[in-house]
């Protein structure tokens, strides 16, 4: 990353083999949608370059990554809030996120829970569980007092397992 | 120490990864507290459920042409701003490419070589206009870049033949060839033949590649000419316009 800040470009290379697959599976699992989640893979190397001058080393550079990774999966849900989104052709070949998401078993039932979590707390749990990062650096990450980040977690597993416990009594209610 | 403060340090513990651990007084709790047992049985296992998730992978064809994409991006970056070189904060803004277009680009690129590869691995082309020809242009070709955007023309319910189609893709073929040779094509891809995503037609900004349904892009050529009239010159020249395709032909910014 240092080279990449001091203006060697063909550095983003190794840093782009070596990161882009956890920050795809990132924001895959924030946006909840894999082509966003290409475009926000592209965005956040794009915002590398953009603000290498800003890396001064103080977190690793994982934690800076995730971090823009998910300002711009924010970003992103802000736009998608102010916009629709309509398919170029054939409408009937596009269905709702909860329709694609029918639950078919347990797992099926916990992707459909996760995904009806509010965006704050979806982030901090898949940050915490998938990616086994601590609320220090989660709370680096989403710029938030790490006791900000433990409440949200707890908050976040508690609502959860209602979800899922909601969704699995009533299998046939998507 | 209540259920609830034994609770949370559970979470804790959980969540909170190596930098959190159970103290001796909440492990006692545990062990004497059914209640407290179940709620940590019941949490570890959602968590390890979460865990058990699988896990999404990008698509490897995707990834290569963004990378390509990214490491032009950041030449151009690095091009235009050396090192030792400081320009003003908008200056250096201004020397990115627009996420937009880097975007759209991406995009492109990646349907078009997940398309090319499933398409090299059948030995066939069945697509109109298709075009596998890779980058030309030196570095030292100072001319502005333009994108040629093929638009396929509305469906009329009529389908090309396979013979049809094999002319087609051998003039394309053929024209790429020869603006390689002149020195111009810096790329030329076919998009895929799904449907696509539009997004964000609510607003002008975000509808950079959009086109009304019936006028969709089949694929794209960038070239290098001297300004609008020259690559007009060239667009005719292609077979693109004899196929019934019609071309919108805009110049790359920052080239």
């Amino acid at each position: 990353m240092l080279r990449v800040a001091a203006g060697d470009g063909e550095a983003l290379g190794p840093l782009f083999d070596r990161h882009h697959t956890s920050i795809y599976t990132l924001c895959t699992r924030l946006s909840g949608d894999d082509q966003t989640a290409n475009d926000l893979v592209q965005e956040v190397f794009l915002r590398v370059l953009r603000f290498k001058e800003s890396f001064r080393g103080e977190s690793s550079f994982r934690t800076w990554l995730y971090r823009i990774a998910h300002n711009a999966c924010i970003d992103e849900q802000r736009r998608m809030r102010s916009s629709r989104e309509e398919p170029l052709v054939e409408p009937d070949s596009v269905v709702a996120l909860d329709e694609r998401r029918e639950p078919s078993g347990r797992e099926a039932t916990l992707d459909l829970a996760l995904s009806r979590l509010a965006p704050d707390a979806r982030d901090v749990l898949v940050m915490s569980c998938c990616d086994g990062l601590t609320h220090r650096q989660i709370a680096t990450i989403v710029g938030a007092t790490e006791g900000a980040v433990r409440v949200r977690a707890h908050r976040a597993l508690r609502r959860l397992r209602t979800l899922v416990q909601e969704l699995e009594e009533q299998p046939n209610d998507v | 120490m209540t259920c609830e403060q034994v609770c949370d340090a559970l979470l804790d513990e959980l969540l909170g990864g190596a930098e959190v651990a159970l103290t001796v007084g909440t492990s006692e709790h545990v062990g004497s507290c059914p209640l407290c047992r179940a709620e940590l049985n019941a949490m570890r296992g959602l968590i390890n459920r979460v865990r058990a998730l699988p896990t999404p992978l990008p698509d490897p064809a995707a990834m290569a042409a963004m990378r390509l994409t990214l490491l032009a991006a950041a030449r151009h970056d690095s091009s235009t701003l050396s090192p030792g070189v400081k320009g003003t904060t908008n200056e250096r803004r201004k020397s990115h490419m627009d996420p937009r277009l880097g975007r759209f680009l991406t995009g492109a690129v990646a349907a078009a070589a997940g398309a090319l590869i499933m398409l090299a691995a059948m030995r066939s082309f069945p697509a109109p206009a298709q075009v596998a020809a890779k980058t030309a242009g030196t570095a030292t070709d100072v001319r502005p870049q333009f994108m040629l955007l093929l638009l396929d023309p509305a469906r009329s319910g009529t389908q090309s033949t396979a013979e049809e189609v094999r002319r087609i893709i051998a003039e394309h073929r053929a024209w790429a060839d020869r603006l390689r040779s002149e020195g111009r094509l810096v790329l030329a891809e076919k998009l895929s033949d799904d449907p696509g995503r539009l997004l964000g037609t609510a607003r002008a900004s975000d509808t950079l590649a959009y086109t009304p349904p019936g006028d969709r892009v089949g694929g794209f050529y960038i070239i290098r000419a001297s300004d609008y009239e020259d690559a007009k010159r060239v667009a005719r020249a292609g077979p693109a316009l004899k196929f019934g395709e019609r071309v919108e032909i805009r110049q790359i910014e920052g080239n």
